[in-house]
Parts: structure tokens; sequence; C-alpha cells
């Protein structure tokens, strides 16, 4: 079987990128005919949106904003993630943590986000610190669940063969656990993170501590539906960039055993 | 010359007689760009259209047709008089076209629109695969509609008529490409020594095949709106993913199988062009649209016609090494008639029209001298067809 190179599979990936581009031209097509349909008031034209965005980069506001959201959305999600984590480790090892902790995630899933919005504000004030709380708590049950169950379904006869070979445990962490927990944990990763943008565009709304949201709420005050349409895109863009030159990688790295199949040339694994 | 021989198989007549259509179709408009008069009492832009569309690419897509549709559906192909009847209608709606300066319209029309419905009647025989049948009875229905237009009876604007009949094309390209390419492919992959166990997404394929047809109803139902030119991108979009369907190192640069890629690359050129000059950048559309006719779909055409001879004339790959003469004729013919109305205008008698209409007319020559005795005679294996 002939596998492709590194370099040439990474070509066929970005190559994707025209699928996605197309399916996002669709869509935008559609936002062409909705604004034809409702006018510049509800829903303004895609290329007055573009240009709105332009002119925000110009003067200088776009990359602050972007730089804002994405501290306030790392900053949570990597708090949610090592917490989320650890967590979910302990209570897939010890069934005592699991009945501790285990209803008090499920009770913090059940929380909408709008709710910790307000509570982070009353706690914290309009800081950028009271968004990252907002994303830590809405997004790390999200990940325990993934690490929880990462870790309880672990291969009890493969953890023994490995200590039966007296394999050292960086080997067993990295080569038995780290995969198998991966496979659980990657999704609950991913959602989080898309989540996490989410989130903090939301908070730093009503929060007014600088950012895109800051921005949408600005254009909100504004009756500005141009400007508002084009923190969207931004905020969208973001998101895509994330999701397809990220996560999307990743999960393919860590996917190896979707590559290459026998008979399968770069169409039917290619892109996104 | 052995008519019995000629007439054993729907590719044989079509592809004799198509390279004339071809030579023909441009024929005036080197004489009325270089300002000696016209030569047809249409405008000549609109002569050329119907007849690079309904001429030239109809023989293309009958002689394709009336071969393949009996192999795939394994009924018994039209051959003898029905062939001749059905070459003879062709031939009648191009002689009414060449002689249209001293015909009265209505008798142009007259004999131009019996041919479409007569391969229509005969393709409905097979009963699938339903798309091409689809395809064709629109392609019908728009020549009906150019004639309809040009009599004023229809208030029809016969541009857009043309406009039409080219994007069914494409959609056409798209579909029948979908068919030829794991075939093309898989000889390619045994010529350069690589296995040839291959499985084409079908996503990719029907993503392209979808947004040609949006992209066809929206330049028909709104030409020249926004939302159409977003719809343009989007195809040409989708036509740039499924070109990955070729990457397969060495396989892509074989004979049977790079002039379909360039093909996609004209697609995308022409349609992302198009798409910009909607949204309002200063293009213009009609180079843009040689993009899709002069580069995809001849090239398409050339591809098909030089595969359907070789392998129904009872050969084998490879494809004789000519054939890249013609399919690099046509290229340069494209990206002369492009470049020079986009970048030069002032140079368009001579390198926008001119050159390109003998480049073009070349490729065909080029092709009938070495395909032409094929076609001529028998099969080479001594089986019927």
């Amino acid at each position: 079987m002939q596998t492709r190179g590194r370099g040439l599979r990474a070509l066929d990936y970005l190559w994707g990128g025209w699928g996605v581009a197309a399916s996002l031209l669709l869509l935008i097509a559609l936002w062409e005919a909705g604004h034809a349909a409702y006018g510049t008031l509800v829903l303004p034209s895609p290329r007055d949106s573009f240009a709105a965005l332009w002119k925000l980069a110009e003067a200088g506001r776009m990359l602050p904003a972007i730089w804002d959201t994405s501290i306030n959305a790392l900053g949570g999600f990597a708090a949610a993630s090592v917490a989320g984590g650890l967590l979910g480790v302990l209570a897939g090892a010890s069934d005592m943590m699991r009945r501790l902790l285990q209803p008090i995630a499920t009770l913090m899933l059940g929380i909408p986000a709008i709710a910790w919005v307000v509570l982070s504000l009353l706690w914290f004030g309009g800081t950028g610190f009271a968004v990252s709380f907002t994303v830590l708590v809405t997004t790390a049950p999200i990940v325990f669940a993934g690490s929880a169950q990462g870790m309880r379904t672990l291969d009890g006869a493969l953890k023994r063969m490995a200590q039966s070979f007296r394999a050292p445990w960086p080997v067993l962490a990295w080569d038995v656990y780290l995969p198998h927990m991966l496979s659980y944990l990657f999704p609950a990763l991913a959602t989080a993170l898309a989540l996490s943008w989410k989130v903090t565009v939301m908070a730093e709304l009503l929060s007014g501590s600088g950012g895109i949201g800051d921005g949408l709420a600005t254009a909100r005050v504004q009756v500005d539906t141009i400007k508002a349409m084009a923190w969207v895109v931004t905020v969208v863009g973001l998101l895509l960039i994330v999701e397809y030159l990220l996560l999307e990688p990743v999960r393919r790295h860590l996917q190896v055993w979707r590559r290459e199949m026998p008979g399968v040339g770069p169409s039917a694994t290619a892109g996104f | 010359m052995n008519t019995s021989v000629i007439l054993a198989y729907g590719f044989r007549p079509f592809f004799l007689a198509l390279p004339l259509a071809a030579c023909a179709a441009v024929l005036p408009l080197p004489v009325l760009w270089m300002g000696w008069g016209a030569l047809t009492a249409l405008p000549a832009g609109l002569w050329h259209g119907h007849e690079q569309i309904f001429g030239v690419l109809c023989a293309a897509l009958a002689g394709f047709l009336l071969t393949a549709m009996p192999s795939w559906t394994g009924k018994a192909p039209i051959n003898g008089r029905g062939l001749a009847g059905l070459v003879i209608l062709w031939i009648l709606g191009r002689l009414a076209f060449w002689l249209d300066p001293i015909l009265p319209p209505v008798l142009v029309a007259g004999l131009d629109v019996v041919f479409l419905p007569a391969l229509l009647l005969v393709v409905s025989r097979y009963g699938k695969p339903w798309e091409f049948f689809l395809a064709l009875a629109l392609l019908t229905a728009a020549n009906a509609a150019f004639h309809l237009g040009r009599l004023e009876i229809l208030s029809l604007p016969v541009e857009r008529v043309l406009y039409a009949g080219q994007n069914l094309f494409l959609v056409l390209i798209a579909i029948a490409t979908g068919r030829i390419l794991p075939v093309t492919l898989r000889s390619a992959l045994v010529e350069t020594g690589q296995s040839p166990q291959i499985r084409l997404a079908p996503g990719r394929r029907h993503l392209a095949t979808a947004t040609l047809v949006l992209f066809a109803l929206a330049d028909w139902l709104a030409p020249f709106q926004a939302v159409t030119g977003w719809i343009a991108l989007a195809a040409a979009c989708a036509q740039a993913d499924r070109m990955v369907e070729l990457h397969h190192g060495r396989a892509l640069l074989r004979p049977q199988v790079l002039p379909f890629y360039l093909a996609q690359a004209w697609m995308v050129v022409g349609l992302g062009g198009l798409g910009m000059a909607i949204l309002g950048l200063d293009l213009d559309p009609v180079a843009l649209r040689h993009a899709l006719g002069l580069g995809a779909a001849a090239l398409v055409a050339l591809a098909v016609m030089s595969i359907v001879s070789l392998r129904h004339s009872g050969r084998a790959f490879p494809l004789p090494g000519v054939t890249w003469l013609a399919y690099g004729l046509v290229s340069l013919a494209t990206g002369l008639r492009m470049a020079t109305a986009l970048w030069a205008p002032a140079h368009m008698p001579i390198w926008g029209v001119a050159i390109p209409s003998i480049l073009w007319a070349a490729a065909f020559v080029v092709w009938v001298a070495r395909f032409g005795p094929w076609l001529l005679h028998p099969r080479k294996d001594g089986q019927p067809g």
C-alpha cells in the first residue's frame, strides 16, 4: 500500500479548504438573498458588512478586540482544561470521587451560561477576569465528563500487559493511558474551546470589558446593523480559524486509523 | 469511403463532422473584428455562441451519448439509417446557420430546431441515466427559446439563452466526468506503475455538480444580481475542491487525465471571475465566459472524443501523443482570448480573436488528422461498432 507523505497530506488537507469556501459562499448567497428581501436595517448586505469590517481593521479597532477576546477565551479554556481534566481523571480512577464530583458537574452543566455571566459580573465586576471565570465554569464540566469517561474505560488487560513487561510509568502514561484518554478527551476539549469563544463574546457584551462583545454592544446601542454584522463575521472567522487550522488537524493527527485506507486516494481523505 | 463503417456507431459520424463545424464557428469573428464587414445576419457574437454551443458542443454530446448510453444500459446502439437521419438533421442545422445571411430566420429556425428533439427521442429509449436526459431536454428547450427570441415571438434576450445553454454544458461536464474519470484515472495509474485501486469520494463530485446547477438556475432567474455572484464564487470553489480527485502523482500528467484537470481549472477561473465581475470588479464577463466554453467545455470535448475514439475503435491506452498538441492549442487559444480581452483590449482583433481562432481551428484539424482514419475504418479488434 502506498502512503502519502506528510507534506502531501498537508497539501490535500489545505486543498479541502475550497470545499469549506464553497459551503460558506453559498451561505453568503443566502445572506445576500435575505438582504435583498428584508433591507439593510434587518440584514445588511455581505459586501457592506465586509467593507465595515475592513474599516474597523483600518481604524485599528479590530486587532485589539480580537486579542482581548482571545486572551479571555483561551485563559478560561486553559483553566477549565486543567481543572476539568484533573478532576475527571480523579473521578475516573476512584469510584468515590466519581460519586462525589459527578452530581456537581451535572448541576454546573445545568446552569445557563447567561446566569454565570450575571454572577461573575456581580462577584468580579466588568473585568476580563469575570469573562474568563465564566468560560471556566461553563466549559470545565464538559472537559470533566470527557476525561472521566476516558479514564474509566481504560483497557485493564492492556494495562496489566504493560505492567507485566515492567513498562516504566512515563511509557505507560504516554503510550497506553494517553492515546486512549485522548479519544474521549479531545472531542470534549474541542467542544469546550468552541463554546469558550461564544461565552466570551456574550460575557464581554454584558460586561463592557472590551473585546468583540464590547464592539457588538456599541453597535447595538448605535443601532448600526452593518457594524454588528461586521463583528459577527469577525467572531465567526475566529471560530473557523480555530476549527480548521487547529482542532481538525490535531483530530486527524490523533485519529491515525482514519488515514489512507487501502484503495482510498486523496479525494476521500483530503480536506476538512 | 465505407458508409457502413461510419454509421456503425454514434461517435463515428459526429466526431468526424464536428471539426468542420468547429472551424466554421469561428470563421466570421476575425472577418468582423478586422473591419471587413459582417458574414452573418445575426450579430456575430450571437451567431458564434449559438454555433459553438448548439452546433459543436451538441455534436460532441450526441457522439458521446449515442456511444456511452448503449454501453451503460446494455441496449443496442443506434446505427445505419437511424444514425444517418440524426447526422443529416444536425448538418441541416449547421447549413442553415452557415447560410444565415441569405435564408429567412424562420427557415433557419425550422432547420435548426429539429436535431435536438430527435436526439432526445433516440436517447429516451435508454431510459437512464435520467440526468443526461433531463439536461438534453433543457438544451432542446434552450435552442427553441433562442429561435423564438430571435424571431421576437418570445420577449427573451437571446444572450441569456446562450449563457443558459453554456451553463447546462458545465453541468453536463460535471456529470459526465464523474462517469469517465474513474476509468481514465485507473488506466493512468496503471500506466504510471501505481495501484489502480481508487475510490473517488462522491461528496465532492455531487457538491461540484449541485453548485453548478444552482449557478445555472441563479444565472437564469437573477442574472447579474449579487446572489448569483456569490453562487458563482461558490461553484468555482466547489470545482477547485473536486480537483483533488486527480492528485495522484504522475498519473495526473497522462493525456487521459490532465485535460479534465485543466478543464476544472478553467471552470474555477471562469466562474470565479464571473462571480467577481457580478459583485463589482471591473472584469469582462464575455472573456470569462470563454474560460468556460473555449477552456473547460472544449477541452473536455476533445478529451472525451479522443478517449471514446480510442476505446471504441478497439484500441488500448495510451492515447496518441498528438492529443497533447490539440489540448495545448485550445488552452493557448483560451489564454490568449481571455488575457487580451482583460488586459490588452486594444489588441483584440489580432491577439484576442484572429490568432485564437486560428489556434482553435488548428486544434481540431490536428485532431481529425490523427483520429479521422480510426473513425473511417472498422474496429482494430474486429468487433462490431
